[in-house]
């Protein structure tokens, strides 16, 4: 019975993963946000990526053709001032 | 000693869990991870080396702790991992300005303070671990060496 039990531990682990994943593509809830700097220089600099100040909320996200630059972000939380909040899980959109 | 091994057992399924669950979880969601570790500062040079590398030493650590011969040695490399990872989180809280999301896979409503405080737990579970399974062989040599039945 031990013998088994850590495999069955890792099959669980297993379906929890596969539950979060599901989560994770399910249809956009909370804000989209478009990022100012896409296409301009220093649009990759991480600082600028970060930096709350440099999104847009937009409804909904239009990125346009182009580079794989990041173009915006999706499902993220407003942090009361219009701009998305980095502390709470968001999910990235670029461009290709 | 049998309050030890139920701990050491405990602990030892435990880290299972979490490291098939993040390992697993970083594998599944790869795109985002690896967008995760480019925002980070000072390892985004290596992001394609680090994004797959974290979830497959993870992945191992698990293949060595459902190893009987080899458990010791993955409660050991835990204890390092976890160490690894709560000293980058606290650098990150600690100097960057804008934290990037620290949803890289696992538990990703725990915010980067929270995240320490859970990080923490598990060092401090695999060290009391490690201890009692030291002071256990401590225990078994010092008798098999003094010749005196236990």
């Amino acid at each position: 019975m031990k013998k088994y039990l850590g495999i069955f531990v890792v099959m669980l682990a297993l379906t929890a993963s596969a539950f979060t994943v599901n989560h994770k593509d399910a249809k956009v809830v909370g804000n989209s946000y478009s990022y100012n700097l896409y296409g301009q220089p220093g649009q990759d600099n991480t600082s600028n990526l970060n930096n709350p100040a440099n999104y847009t909320l937009v409804s909904p996200l239009s990125c346009p053709a182009g580079a794989a630059h990041r173009c915006g972000v999706i499902n993220a939380t407003d942090d009361g001032t219009g701009h998305p909040d980095f502390t709470k899980s968001y999910t990235i959109k670029a461009r290709n | 000693m049998k309050q030890s091994e139920i701990l050491n057992t405990v602990t030892r399924y435990l880290l299972i869990f979490l490291f098939t669950y993040t390992g697993i979880s970083k594998l599944i969601d790869h795109d985002n991870f690896y967008t995760s570790i480019l925002l980070s500062p000072f390892i985004h040079n290596h992001a394609v080396i680090i994004a797959w590398l974290i979830p497959v030493v993870e992945l191992l650590i698990v293949a060595l702790l459902l190893s009987n011969k080899y458990r010791q040695t993955g409660l050991v490399s835990s204890l390092i991992l976890m160490i690894v990872f709560t000293v980058y989180i606290a650098y990150m809280i600690l100097f960057i300005k804008y934290l990037p999301c620290s949803c890289g896979g696992v538990i990703k409503e725990l915010s980067w303070s929270n995240h320490i405080l859970f990080n923490s737990f598990f060092i401090l579970l695999i060290s009391v671990s490690l201890l009692f399974t030291t002071q256990h062989h401590l225990f078994i040599a010092i008798n098999r060496t003094s010749r005196k039945p236990v």
